[in-house]
């Protein structure tokens, strides 16, 4: 299923949603504009590619409201703040609220273009990252308990015969084991089994 | 000539004359002395004209370290006028004593009534109290030692107490001052000069009053004296203090010369009874003249002044509360710059794809330029505000400009907007008022009083408008943290704020609009605990009887 990035443009100015709109798609960029937050939103879910481009002060939500919204929802687009006066409290309440970027309208052309398209190389990027650690997930739970097992203490640091002594098993098992648990996990060597038990407890402890 | 800046005054150290002004006090001295010498008593220094006195009390009050020039003068003019009598002892006792009461007399009119002050009717009768508390004591000294000299009979005492003392005073009422606000003689030369008429009438008037009293009538007869009053007193309408010293110089100057060339006229002295009379009567009438043109001028100076800080103010406050107002034209504007600027762009690159023909670009450029005039629309709204144009008054219903000011404020991000209950009688008439300069004051008090409740768990902001004796009463209301007695007494002044981030100058500038509507705007009991401002704007009558 492979969904074409798209840019999700939201302004209550009509002139700004036309022009915008034509010069976007000018540039071969896909998107698709929207009146207001609400409309805007209910067209989004998780599976949006893309990013938003959005007006801060519109009636009804406004752009901040609406990149609070995208957060809770998992939406996991980048949202890109447009306003015609950017003062600073503005600005970093935009940010600290996972904004991607802050324009000021008027915008210049070439740095808006620029700012979508990192945009969206960083949802397909984020997207790519979180469909590699989906896979990785479902790889570990292929495990044993004793291959999971192995898999924590080489984390930790241990070396085999201190892995042994603490399994109550023979050097030679842990390393069938170890063997077994890096074919499955398609680990080539001992970083990689590293990286994967700290996923591990990342994805235990949320 | 004369000095008498405050700081000579104050210091306590004797001011002395240069040699120049002291050979011209001693000459003036003596010459006023003997011209002056004019029906004395038993041929001494008692006559009832003693100009001498007013020239000492100036020379004094202006140069107070001269003790004994003036003391040598009264006594070198004795003897010179009048020859040494028999008891020479009573010459230097007496001029000591004399200076001495001058001298005290001048250092009374430095702390109680410097001559500045002889231009108010306060100040000019203490210095009319003061000259004759001086005649008086300076008569007492001095027919007392003639007294004791048996040059004086004991019964005439008081006779020649009271010539002395009336010839002291007048000399003192009219030179004092003459000679001290010297200085002031082409203000007084260009008060003369811009009323030719009246300075005709009154120089007319004191010639034919001369006339009249020594020539034509029986001079014997005092009651023609009342003549020169009517000239004199006109001065001192007309000139106040100046104008009617200089008529009463003339006066005096003529009264001499009448009585010397002219025999059967009534005594000098009954003549100078009559003289004080009119000195006082002119004097406290110029003063209460003087003291109006004076405050007259300062409430002139002091409007001008006020009317240069205003227009300062309202230029400095314009540029002021347009910070809040820039910003939201800013985004105004910036709107359709945007898309100005895209669909330039997007037209550019249409046609630099060789795609001339695109079908898109004609349409492209007309939205451009629509853009271009939307943006210079809200331009011209701008630079009107900051122009500061006069009101578009015109016929408006309220609530509406209310109501789709309040939304636009609750689309705003600005906290607190939900707590904004509108109130407004669905009856009102229509006002007559500018339609901005209502949004520029009404966004103005809702902005204050969103500021007042912002650290209000509970916040409440209540529009409301209803009508009441030919206008409508637009109020804001909030139940913030109120503010100080000091607060409110200077609302409405610029540069007073209760915010820290504040200039104060919104309330100041929404007043000044509001009265530029024709309404106004003041503070009124909150019915919510915090404040409240109602503006007042005049109904449209014409709307109104013609519906």
């Amino acid at each position: 299923m492979k969904v074409e990035p798209t840019i999700y443009l939201i302004d209550d100015d009509a002139a700004i949603r036309d022009a915008l709109m034509l010069l976007l798609n000018l540039r071969g960029l896909t998107a698709e504009a929207f009146s207001s937050a609400e409309l805007g939103l209910a067209k989004l879910n998780r599976d949006s590619r893309g990013c938003v481009l959005t007006d801060l002060r519109m009636p009804g939500m406004s752009g901040l409201e609406l990149l609070a919204e995208i957060n809770s929802r998992e939406i996991n687009l980048p949202v890109v703040l447009l306003t015609a006066h950017g003062d600073v409290a503005t600005t970093r309440a935009a940010l600290r609220g996972g904004a991607f970027d802050f324009l000021e309208k008027p915008i210049d052309e070439d740095i808006l273009v620029d700012v979508l398209t990192h945009a969206i190389s960083e949802d397909a990027r984020g997207h790519q990252k979180r469909l590699q650690t989906e896979t990785q997930l479902a790889r570990i739970n292929t495990l044993t308990q004793r291959e999971r097992q192995v898999l924590t203490l080489l984390g930790r640091g241990l070396q085999n015969r201190e892995i042994a002594i603490e399994l109550a098993i023979s050097p030679r098992t842990v390393e069938v084991y170890k063997a077994r648990m890096m074919e499955k996990l398609d680990c080539s060597s001992i970083a990689d089994v590293v990286k994967m038990s700290l996923l591990l407890d990342s994805s235990a402890r949320s | 000539m004369v000095s008498h800046s405050s700081t000579t005054q104050n210091s306590g150290k004797p001011v002395r004359a240069g040699p120049w002004v002291i050979g011209l006090y001693f000459i003036s001295h003596v010459i006023l002395d003997a011209v002056s010498y004019v029906q004395p008593v038993l041929k001494l220094g008692i006559t009832p004209l003693s100009p001498q006195t007013g020239l000492v009390l100036a020379f004094l009050y202006a140069y107070r370290g001269n003790f004994w020039w003036v003391a040598g003068a009264f006594f070198v003019s004795e003897i010179v006028i009048r020859g040494i009598p028999m008891q020479v002892w009573i010459l230097p006792l007496q001029a000591i004593s004399i200076t001495g009461v001058y001298q005290l007399a001048a250092w009374l009119l430095r702390s109680k009534s410097p001559m500045d002050s002889v231009t108010t009717l306060n100040g000019t009768l203490k210095f009319i109290a003061i000259a004759s508390a001086t005649a008086i004591t300076a008569g007492s000294v001095s027919v007392g030692l003639y007294t004791l000299a048996s040059l004086v009979p004991a019964e005439q005492f008081a006779s020649a107490l009271a010539r002395f003392w009336v010839g002291d005073l007048n000399g003192i009422l009219l030179l004092t001052p003459l000679l001290l606000r010297f200085t002031e003689a082409p203000l007084l030369l260009r008060a003369l000069v811009t009323r030719p008429a009246a300075f005709a009438g009154v120089s007319l008037g004191l010639l034919a009053s001369f006339t009249l009293v020594f020539l034509v009538g029986n001079p014997g007869d005092l009651r023609f004296f009342y003549l020169f009053f009517v000239p004199a007193i006109s001065a001192a309408l007309i000139w106040g203090i100046p104008g009617f010293l200089l008529a009463a110089l003339a006066l005096q100057i003529s009264l001499v010369v009448g009585v010397q060339r002219l025999s059967e006229v009534a005594p000098l002295v009954d003549l100078q009874f009559l003289m004080s009379t009119l000195l006082v009567t002119g004097l406290a009438l110029g003063a209460v003249v003087t003291e109006r043109e004076n405050s007259a001028r300062l409430a002139l100076r002091r409007e001008k002044q006020l009317r240069d800080s205003e227009a300062n103010l309202a230029r400095a406050s314009r540029a002021a509360t347009t910070g809040e107002l820039a910003s939201t034209l800013a985004h105004e504007l910036n709107q359709p710059m945007t898309a100005l600027v895209s669909y330039l762009r997007a037209s550019e690159i249409m046609m630099a794809d060789g795609s001339r023909n695109d079908a898109r670009l004609a349409p492209t450029l007309r939205k451009a330029a629509d853009e271009a005039l939307r943006a210079s629309d809200i331009l011209r709204r701008l630079r009107n505000f900051y122009a500061g144009r006069d009101p578009q008054l015109e016929s408006l219903e309220l609530s509406p400009i209310v109501e789709k000011l309040v939304e636009a404020l609750r689309r705003s991000e600005r906290t607190g907007v939900e707590s904004i209950v509108l109130r407004m009688d669905p009856a009102l008439p229509n006002v007559h008022a500018d339609r901005v300069f209502i949004e520029v004051i009404l966004s103005n008090l809702i902005a204050n009083a969103l500021d007042a409740t912002a650290e209000r768990p509970d916040p409440v902001i209540e529009i409301t408008a209803h009508e009441s004796e030919k206008s409508v009463h637009l109020s804001v209301d909030d139940n913030g943290r109120g503010m100080s007695e000091q607060i409110r007494r200077d609302l409405f002044k610029a540069f007073v704020t209760s915010k820290s981030d504040g200039l104060g100058v919104g309330l100041a500038v929404s007043r000044s609009l509001a009265e530029a509507c024709g309404g106004e705007l003041h503070l009124a009991e909150s019915s919510l605990g915090g404040a409240k401002f109602e503006f007042v704007l005049p109904i449209d009558t014409e709307r109104r009887e013609s519906p």
